[in-house]
Protein backbone atom coordinates (compact mmCIF):
# COMPACT_ATOMS: atom_id res chain seq x y z
CA UNK A 1 0.00 0.00 0.00
CA UNK A 2 2.83 2.36 0.98
CA UNK A 3 4.60 1.63 -2.28
CA UNK A 4 1.41 2.31 -4.23
CA UNK A 5 0.99 5.71 -2.55
CA UNK A 6 4.63 6.57 -3.36
CA UNK A 7 4.07 5.47 -6.98
CA UNK A 8 0.88 7.55 -7.26
CA UNK A 9 2.69 10.60 -5.91
CA UNK A 10 5.65 10.03 -8.27
CA UNK A 11 3.50 9.73 -11.41
CA UNK A 12 1.31 12.62 -10.23
CA UNK A 13 4.44 14.78 -9.98
CA UNK A 14 5.48 13.74 -13.48
CA UNK A 15 1.92 14.36 -14.79
CA UNK A 16 1.88 17.89 -13.35
CA UNK A 17 5.34 18.62 -14.70
CA UNK A 18 4.44 17.42 -18.22
CA UNK A 19 1.11 19.27 -17.96
CA UNK A 20 2.96 22.47 -17.01
CA UNK A 21 5.33 22.09 -19.99
CA UNK A 22 2.37 21.56 -22.35
CA UNK A 23 0.47 24.45 -20.77
CA UNK A 24 3.48 26.72 -21.35
CA UNK A 25 3.20 25.98 -25.09
CA UNK A 26 -0.40 27.20 -24.93
CA UNK A 27 0.77 30.43 -23.19
CA UNK A 28 -0.93 29.44 -19.93
CA UNK A 29 0.23 31.25 -16.79
CA UNK A 30 -0.96 28.90 -14.02
CA UNK A 31 -2.51 25.50 -13.21
CA UNK A 32 -5.90 25.47 -11.45
CA UNK A 33 -6.17 23.78 -8.04
CA UNK A 34 -9.02 21.66 -9.53
CA UNK A 35 -6.60 20.28 -12.12
CA UNK A 36 -4.26 19.08 -9.35
CA UNK A 37 -7.00 17.05 -7.64
CA UNK A 38 -8.37 15.80 -10.95
CA UNK A 39 -4.86 14.63 -11.89
CA UNK A 40 -4.59 12.86 -8.54
CA UNK A 41 -7.93 11.11 -9.15
CA UNK A 42 -6.84 10.00 -12.66
CA UNK A 43 -3.52 8.72 -11.28
CA UNK A 44 -5.26 6.72 -8.53
CA UNK A 45 -7.54 5.09 -11.12
CA UNK A 46 -4.59 4.29 -13.38
CA UNK A 47 -2.51 2.76 -10.58
CA UNK A 48 -5.38 0.56 -9.35
CA UNK A 49 -5.90 -0.73 -12.91
CA UNK A 50 -2.18 -1.24 -13.55
CA UNK A 51 -1.83 -3.17 -10.28
CA UNK A 52 -4.66 -5.43 -11.40
CA UNK A 53 -3.06 -5.91 -14.84
CA UNK A 54 0.32 -6.76 -13.28
CA UNK A 55 -1.42 -9.46 -11.22
CA UNK A 56 -2.27 -11.31 -14.43
CA UNK A 57 0.53 -13.47 -15.84
CA UNK A 58 0.61 -13.01 -19.57
CA UNK A 59 2.22 -15.57 -21.85
CA UNK A 60 3.70 -12.72 -23.91
CA UNK A 61 5.15 -9.67 -22.10
CA UNK A 62 4.12 -7.42 -25.00
CA UNK A 63 0.44 -8.20 -24.21
CA UNK A 64 0.93 -6.79 -20.69
CA UNK A 65 2.57 -3.62 -22.07
CA UNK A 66 -0.16 -3.10 -24.71
CA UNK A 67 -2.94 -3.61 -22.14
CA UNK A 68 -1.25 -1.28 -19.60
CA UNK A 69 -0.64 1.54 -22.07
CA UNK A 70 -4.16 1.21 -23.53
CA UNK A 71 -5.73 1.26 -20.08
CA UNK A 72 -3.66 4.33 -19.08
CA UNK A 73 -4.61 6.23 -22.23
CA UNK A 74 -8.31 5.30 -22.08
CA UNK A 75 -8.52 6.29 -18.39
CA UNK A 76 -6.84 9.64 -19.16
CA UNK A 77 -9.26 10.24 -22.05
CA UNK A 78 -12.32 9.33 -19.95
CA UNK A 79 -11.10 11.65 -17.16
CA UNK A 80 -10.55 14.32 -19.82
CA UNK A 81 -14.19 14.03 -20.86
CA UNK A 82 -15.39 13.91 -17.24
CA UNK A 83 -13.40 16.94 -16.11
CA UNK A 84 -13.75 18.96 -19.37
CA UNK A 85 -9.99 18.94 -20.04
CA UNK A 86 -10.73 19.13 -23.78
CA UNK A 87 -11.89 22.76 -23.34
CA UNK A 88 -8.23 23.71 -22.93
CA UNK A 89 -6.35 20.82 -24.52
CA UNK A 90 -6.84 18.79 -27.74
CA UNK A 91 -7.38 15.04 -27.43
CA UNK A 92 -4.05 14.24 -29.18
CA UNK A 93 -2.13 16.28 -26.61
CA UNK A 94 -3.87 14.47 -23.74
CA UNK A 95 -3.04 11.12 -25.37
CA UNK A 96 0.59 12.19 -25.72
CA UNK A 97 0.64 13.28 -22.06
CA UNK A 98 -0.75 9.89 -20.95
CA UNK A 99 1.89 8.03 -23.00
CA UNK A 100 4.74 10.21 -21.65
CA UNK A 101 3.59 9.69 -18.05
CA UNK A 102 3.18 5.94 -18.64
CA UNK A 103 6.71 5.63 -20.07
CA UNK A 104 8.17 7.69 -17.21
CA UNK A 105 6.34 5.44 -14.72
CA UNK A 106 7.76 2.35 -16.47
CA UNK A 107 11.25 3.78 -16.27
CA UNK A 108 10.88 4.41 -12.52
CA UNK A 109 9.53 0.91 -12.03
CA UNK A 110 12.46 -0.63 -13.95
CA UNK A 111 14.92 1.31 -11.76
CA UNK A 112 13.20 0.05 -8.62
CA UNK A 113 13.02 -3.61 -9.54
CA UNK A 114 16.62 -3.58 -10.82
CA UNK A 115 17.59 -2.36 -7.36
CA UNK A 116 15.65 -5.26 -5.80
CA UNK A 117 17.41 -7.70 -8.13
CA UNK A 118 20.74 -6.22 -7.06
CA UNK A 119 19.82 -6.70 -3.37
CA UNK A 120 18.85 -10.33 -4.02
CA UNK A 121 22.12 -11.02 -5.83
CA UNK A 122 24.07 -9.46 -2.94
CA UNK A 123 22.23 -11.76 -0.50
CA UNK A 124 22.99 -14.78 -2.72
CA UNK A 125 26.65 -13.76 -2.91
CA UNK A 126 26.79 -13.40 0.88
CA UNK A 127 25.29 -16.88 1.31
CA UNK A 128 27.86 -18.36 -1.06
CA UNK A 129 30.67 -16.69 0.90
CA UNK A 130 29.30 -18.08 4.18
CA UNK A 131 29.14 -21.59 2.70
CA UNK A 132 32.76 -21.37 1.57
CA UNK B 1 32.08 -24.83 12.03
CA UNK B 2 33.24 -28.23 13.26
CA UNK B 3 31.77 -31.33 11.64
CA UNK B 4 31.89 -34.55 13.63
CA UNK B 5 30.68 -37.82 12.17
CA UNK B 6 30.16 -40.79 14.45
CA UNK B 7 29.55 -44.34 13.33
CA UNK B 8 27.42 -46.40 15.71
CA UNK B 9 26.04 -49.74 14.51
CA UNK B 10 23.44 -49.81 17.31
CA UNK B 11 21.90 -46.59 15.99
CA UNK B 12 18.51 -47.35 14.41
CA UNK B 13 17.75 -43.95 12.98
CA UNK B 14 20.00 -41.24 11.57
CA UNK B 15 20.48 -38.60 14.26
CA UNK B 16 21.79 -35.09 13.78
CA UNK B 17 22.81 -32.96 16.74
CA UNK B 18 23.56 -29.29 16.22
CA UNK B 19 25.39 -27.60 19.08
CA UNK B 20 25.31 -23.83 19.14
CA UNK B 21 25.92 -20.95 21.53
CA UNK B 22 23.37 -18.57 20.02
CA UNK B 23 20.50 -19.31 17.67
CA UNK B 24 21.38 -17.11 14.71
CA UNK B 25 20.77 -17.00 10.95
CA UNK B 26 23.51 -19.51 10.22
CA UNK B 27 22.13 -22.06 12.69
CA UNK B 28 18.58 -21.56 11.44
CA UNK B 29 19.69 -22.08 7.85
CA UNK B 30 21.56 -25.23 8.78
CA UNK B 31 18.56 -26.62 10.67
CA UNK B 32 16.23 -25.87 7.77
CA UNK B 33 18.66 -27.46 5.34
CA UNK B 34 18.75 -30.63 7.45
CA UNK B 35 14.97 -30.62 7.73
CA UNK B 36 14.66 -30.24 3.97
CA UNK B 37 16.51 -33.55 3.48
CA UNK B 38 13.84 -35.19 5.62
CA UNK B 39 10.93 -33.93 3.53
CA UNK B 40 10.29 -36.29 0.68
CA UNK B 41 7.86 -35.83 -2.17
CA UNK B 42 6.15 -38.80 -3.78
CA UNK B 43 6.76 -38.66 -7.54
CA UNK B 44 6.55 -40.87 -10.59
CA UNK B 45 9.37 -41.51 -13.05
CA UNK B 46 9.05 -43.94 -15.98
CA UNK B 47 5.93 -45.41 -14.38
CA UNK B 48 7.72 -46.10 -11.11
CA UNK B 49 7.04 -44.42 -7.77
CA UNK B 50 9.94 -42.56 -6.22
CA UNK B 51 10.42 -40.36 -3.17
CA UNK B 52 12.50 -37.27 -3.86
CA UNK B 53 14.20 -35.33 -1.08
CA UNK B 54 13.27 -31.65 -0.99
CA UNK B 55 16.95 -30.72 -1.04
CA UNK B 56 17.35 -32.55 -4.37
CA UNK B 57 14.54 -30.57 -6.00
CA UNK B 58 15.57 -27.60 -8.15
CA UNK B 59 12.11 -26.33 -9.01
CA UNK B 60 8.51 -27.45 -9.36
CA UNK B 61 6.38 -26.37 -12.28
CA UNK B 62 2.73 -26.76 -13.14
CA UNK B 63 2.01 -27.25 -16.85
CA UNK B 64 -1.54 -27.91 -18.12
CA UNK B 65 -2.71 -28.99 -14.65
CA UNK B 66 0.15 -31.48 -14.35
CA UNK B 67 2.86 -30.85 -11.76
CA UNK B 68 6.47 -31.64 -12.63
CA UNK B 69 9.37 -31.83 -10.19
CA UNK B 70 12.77 -30.91 -11.64
CA UNK B 71 16.01 -32.24 -10.20
CA UNK B 72 19.50 -31.47 -11.44
CA UNK B 73 18.98 -33.55 -14.58
CA UNK B 74 15.79 -35.54 -14.06
CA UNK B 75 12.11 -34.61 -14.33
CA UNK B 76 9.44 -36.34 -12.27
CA UNK B 77 5.67 -36.01 -12.18
CA UNK B 78 3.74 -35.73 -8.95
CA UNK B 79 0.09 -35.92 -8.06
CA UNK B 80 0.35 -33.13 -5.50
CA UNK B 81 -1.09 -29.74 -6.45
CA UNK B 82 1.32 -26.82 -6.72
CA UNK B 83 -0.25 -24.96 -3.77
CA UNK B 84 0.05 -28.08 -1.57
CA UNK B 85 3.76 -28.32 -2.34
CA UNK B 86 4.20 -24.59 -1.80
CA UNK B 87 2.69 -24.96 1.67
CA UNK B 88 4.81 -28.01 2.48
CA UNK B 89 8.10 -26.59 1.26
CA UNK B 90 7.68 -23.00 2.45
CA UNK B 91 9.90 -23.42 5.53
CA UNK B 92 12.73 -25.23 3.81
CA UNK B 93 13.83 -22.53 1.36
CA UNK B 94 11.30 -22.78 -1.44
CA UNK B 95 9.61 -19.70 -2.83
CA UNK B 96 7.01 -19.11 -5.51
CA UNK B 97 8.59 -17.26 -8.47
CA UNK B 98 5.60 -17.23 -10.82
CA UNK B 99 2.01 -18.40 -10.89
CA UNK B 100 3.15 -21.84 -12.05
CA UNK B 101 6.59 -22.31 -10.50
CA UNK B 102 8.18 -22.84 -7.06
CA UNK B 103 11.96 -22.54 -6.80
CA UNK B 104 14.46 -23.98 -4.33
CA UNK B 105 16.32 -20.84 -3.27
CA UNK B 106 19.35 -22.92 -2.19
CA UNK B 107 20.17 -23.71 -5.81
CA UNK B 108 19.56 -20.19 -7.09
CA UNK B 109 22.76 -18.78 -8.55
CA UNK B 110 21.68 -15.32 -9.66
CA UNK B 111 18.72 -13.29 -10.94
CA UNK B 112 19.03 -11.32 -14.16
CA UNK B 113 16.67 -8.60 -15.38
CA UNK B 114 15.67 -8.98 -19.04
CA UNK B 115 15.00 -6.15 -21.51
CA UNK B 116 11.23 -6.75 -21.57
CA UNK B 117 11.01 -5.99 -17.82
CA UNK B 118 10.89 -9.70 -17.03
CA UNK B 119 13.35 -11.52 -14.83
CA UNK B 120 15.30 -14.70 -15.21
CA UNK B 121 16.62 -16.94 -12.44
CA UNK B 122 19.85 -18.75 -13.28
CA UNK B 123 20.18 -22.01 -11.36
CA UNK B 124 23.37 -23.74 -10.27
CA UNK B 125 23.07 -26.26 -13.12
CA UNK B 126 22.86 -23.38 -15.62
CA UNK B 127 19.14 -23.81 -16.22
CA UNK B 128 17.07 -20.63 -16.51
CA UNK B 129 13.50 -20.06 -15.31
CA UNK B 130 11.30 -16.98 -15.53
CA UNK B 131 10.55 -14.95 -12.41
CA UNK B 132 7.53 -12.68 -12.18
CA UNK B 133 8.14 -9.22 -10.66
CA UNK B 134 5.25 -9.83 -8.26
CA UNK B 135 7.17 -12.65 -6.50
CA UNK B 136 10.53 -10.86 -6.29
CA UNK B 137 9.71 -9.66 -2.79
CA UNK B 138 9.00 -13.16 -1.48
CA UNK B 139 12.32 -14.43 -2.93
CA UNK B 140 14.09 -11.62 -1.08
CA UNK B 141 12.22 -12.42 2.14
CA UNK B 142 13.24 -16.11 1.99
CA UNK B 143 16.88 -15.08 1.48
CA UNK B 144 16.72 -12.52 4.30
CA UNK B 145 15.24 -15.07 6.69
CA UNK B 146 18.22 -17.25 5.85
CA UNK B 147 16.05 -20.33 5.34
Amino acid sequence: MRRMIVNIMATMGISLLVLSVIATFYQARFLCVDAVFQTLFANILIHIGIKWIHGIEFRYPIAESILSISYTTITALVCGKLFHWYDSMPVEVLTLLAVIVYLAGCWLSVIRFRREVKDINVLLQRQREQKN
Amino acid sequence: MKLRLEEDISQKELEVLVKYAVMNEEVERLVNLIRSTDIRIKCKHDGQEKYINASDIYYIESVDRKVFVYGETEVYQTEFRLHELEERLRNVGFSKISKSCILNIHILDTIKPLINSRLEAVLQNGERVFVTRKYLKSVKEVLQKGI
